[in-house]
Order: structure tokens, then sequence, then C-alpha cells
């Protein structure tokens, strides 16, 4: 939103706190900026390259990047610190995206799987040609291969994350596997 | 595949750990004569490893945009309106820069974005219009596809320029269903009048600093983001909107990346 103060360039940034993700919520609950953005910092690449993987469009992945943690910063007065912040905070990502794929904000953007660049760099192909699979699998079966891989949740914490039994994350999980692979070997 | 190979759906289990110990020794004592379910289980590794891997982009700092969106209610910056001669002055200091870029490159032509590796083929995924309707009661709201947009309306300008060689230029034009152009960036309010693109700044949600307001056509209005490595002129722009169709979602220009919205103009 336009206001007098423009946003920041990029820039490299470092994260020397050193507390838990919980210990920041509850540092940032009792009114520290600096803790909630230390939180930001430090989970912003996981939560871009999740919506990034989840679209295949990463203006679009700032986009949701930031609804996210807007989203966490008004959950602030409410979390409870119970040690499971990176699935809440998955939690929040996928709720994001999913409003994003279905809101007509994203149209020119949402379910256009780029092509895998002839001029993409070896060590790279076979992530593009991954990533191309991956656009054609269903947002559940996408949702679950990113949660789990990209987002290295347990089992546990992926159903916290989706609101679903365990058995359902397990069986979506190897289904998506399944189904990603066989994408994959018919390139 | 030989007639005793686990199913795929068993071969997923195992290699997320999800067999009882007797199931996966005797899959693993399968596999290790098993062509085909040594590969399968290297393709379930290679595939997990992609999706583990970092995607190409470039660092980004949130802190400062989450804060700007999370703060209610949302306030403008300013009111003004780029004046013609604020046009005039954007656009010769597009040219300037434009003249420094050929004066240090050596030549004017326009210089190819290095790809990233393993980036997205496409330039326009790391690009994108925001588009804001300034409301008179100081208010602004973003403005989505399909969202409506008074006659009058002051209209501010962001944008994201993440591509990992930044877009050094950025246009912004509106048009209208009748092939009419509202130029926003830079904003000229007459007929005729020329400009160039303005300079761009890497980023996400890079704001432009004016309100602009145009007397717009009721009815369907798309806006264009247009980013290039040279500044484009406001002639190059409008013969390409000439050529498009009227529901182009992307002008016929060469290089460059483009993202571009449609909005509602409403009546009064």
């Amino acid at each position: 939103m336009p206001r007098a103060s423009h946003l920041p360039h990029l820039v490299a940034v470092g994260d020397a706190e050193e507390r838990d993700d919980d210990a920041l919520m509850a540092a940032a609950r009792a009114g520290d900026r600096a803790a909630f953005d230390a939180l930001v910092r430090r989970h912003q690449r996981r939560v871009i390259g999740f919506a990034h993987k989840f679209f295949d469009h990463p203006a679009l992945a700032c986009d949701v990047a930031q609804d996210a943690f807007v989203d966490l910063l008004r959950a602030v007065p409410t979390y409870r610190a119970d040690g499971h912040f990176r699935a809440f905070l998955f939690r929040l990502t996928l709720n994001r995206c999913r409003m994003a794929a279905r809101s007509r904000r994203y149209e020119d953007g949402v379910g256009h799987a780029l092509p895998v660049g002839e001029t993409a760099a070896a060590d790279r192909e076979q992530e593009r040609a991954v990533q191309a699979a991956m656009m054609k699998l269903t947002e559940k079966q996408r949702e679950i291969l990113l949660l789990r891989f990209w987002g290295g949740l347990s089992h546990d914490e992926a159903s916290e994350a989706l609101g679903v039994p365990v058995g359902t994350v397990k069986s979506r999980l190897f289904g998506a596997l399944e189904a990603v692979r066989a994408l994959w070997s018919r390139r | 595949m030989t007639g005793g190979c686990p199913s795929d759906h068993d071969l997923a289990r195992r290699f997320e750990g999800e067999l009882v110990a007797d199931q996966a020794a005797a899959l693993d004592e399968h596999a290790r004569s098993c062509l085909h379910c040594q590969a399968v289980l290297g393709e379930l590794k290679a595939l997990t490893a992609a999706i583990a891997a970092a995607p190409p982009l470039p660092e980004v700092d949130l802190v400062a945009a989450v804060r700007q969106r999370a703060a209610l209610p949302p306030r403008r910056r300013s009111v003004a309106r780029l004046s013609w001669s604020g046009a005039a002055a954007a656009g010769a200091l597009a040219a300037a820069l434009a003249l420094a870029v050929a004066v240090r490159g050596g030549r004017s032509d326009r210089v190819a974005a290095p790809q990233a590796r393993g980036a997205p083929t496409s330039p326009d995924a790391w690009v994108r219009l925001r588009a804001y309707r300034a409301l008179p009661d100081g208010r602004t709201v973003e403005l989505t596809p399909g969202g409506h947009l008074g006659r009058g309306d002051g209209v501010l300008i962001a944008y994201d320029n993440l591509d990992p060689a930044p877009w050094p230029f950025v246009m912004v034009v509106g048009a209208d269903r009748a092939g009419r152009a509202f130029w926003y960036y830079p904003a000229l309010s007459r007929d005729g009048d020329d400009g160039r693109s303005v300079p761009a700044r890497a980023g996400a949600a890079v704001e432009l600093p004016d309100e602009v307001r145009h007397t717009l056509a009721p009815g369907p209005l798309r806006l264009f983001a247009l980013f290039s490595r040279a500044p484009l002129s406001v002639r190059e722009v409008e013969r390409a909107l000439a050529a498009a169709a009227p529901t182009a979602r992307r002008l016929p220009i060469a290089d460059g990346a483009q993202h571009s919205i449609e909005v509602m103009v409403d009546a009064d």
C-alpha cells in the first residue's frame, strides 16, 4: 500500500536472533517488534519458496508470503506457544496459497506452469522438470509434497498444518509420490 | 518389472519409512536384486531432493512490506496529481538515465537480461503490477482484477520487480476497450504528449510516488506495467496498443516483462 516510507530494496538478510520461534512469538506478544521481524527474516525464504513452488511464479509467491506473515502478525495475540510454530506458519501459508488460487486477484498467474527452459543449466534442469510435474498434480497432492519435502514437516506436523488426520496425510503423501513420479518418468 | 515386485505404493511407503520391520526387510531383500525397484527408489530420492532444493529467488526482505500491509486503516501518501510538466520532467529524467546507460555501456541498444540458472523462462513471472484506488476519504483500496474504479478516482501504483537482473525501466498505462490510452507512468494528460519509461527499482511492492487521476470512460480498463532494459517511448507503446486486440493481456512489445490487470470503471 503506498505510504510515506518506501520499501527496502533487495538486501542481504542475516539472523542473529537465537531465541526459538515460540520465544519470539511470546516476545512479539509483549510488544517486541524486533522479535516479530526476526521471525519474518528467519522464515521468509521458506515461506516464499513454498508459495513459489506451489504457483511456479515468484512474484505471486512474494505476494502470498506477505499475506501469510500479515496473518501471523495478527495471530500474535492469540498464538499458543506449544512448540508447533512451523506447522502453524505453514498452515497460514497454505491457507493463503489456497485463497490466492481461488481469487481473481491472481487470475493472470495461477495455473500457468512455466515450461522447462531449454537454456536451463544442467544442475537445475532436473528441478525444473520436477517442478513442471508438480504443477500437473492436484493442489492437495502438491500441498502434501511441499509440506513434507520443502517444509520438512513430519507426518504429525503436516497433519496439523492441513487439519486432517495423520492417516490421511500418509495416504495422500504416498499417492502424491506415485503420481509425481509417474508424471516425471514420462518426461 | 517382475511379478514379485512390491507395488509403487509400498515402495513409496518404504521410502517414507512407513513399512513395519518385517515388510521393510522383505522389500529391501527384493530390491537388492531388482533393477526396477532400485530405479523407483532412486527416482523417489531424486524427486524429493528436487522438491527440497531452493528455487532461484532473489534475497527479499519482507519485513517492511508486511508491516505496511498490516497497517490499518491504509493511508495514501499524497493526492498530488502529476502535472504535465512533472511528466515531462520524469520523461527527461528517464531519457537522461538512458543516455547515461548508453554512454557507460558504449552502445544504445537494449541489453539482454542474464538468465538466472534454472529460472523460469518467462520474464513475466518476476514482475507484478499493483494498483490502488484512492478513495475520497483518504483510504486506498487495492484494485484486484475485476475490481471497480470510479471515473474520476485517483490511482496509485506499486510493482514487484524481482527478476534476478532487475528491470531498470517501467511504464504503466491503462487502455479501454475503445483503444484509448491513459498514462500513469509517465503521467500524461494530453493527447499527443510524449514521454518515456520511468526508472524502476528492484524489490517487492515498490511504490511509485504520486496519485494519478484521469477522466476515464465507463467499462473495462486494462492496466499494463511494462518493464524494459531501455526506456520505451509513449508513442511506441501506443502503437503496440493499437496493434493489440482490445482484450489482450499482453502488448506486442519485443523484450521486456509485462503484467496487466483489468478493472471495471463505473459510470457516474
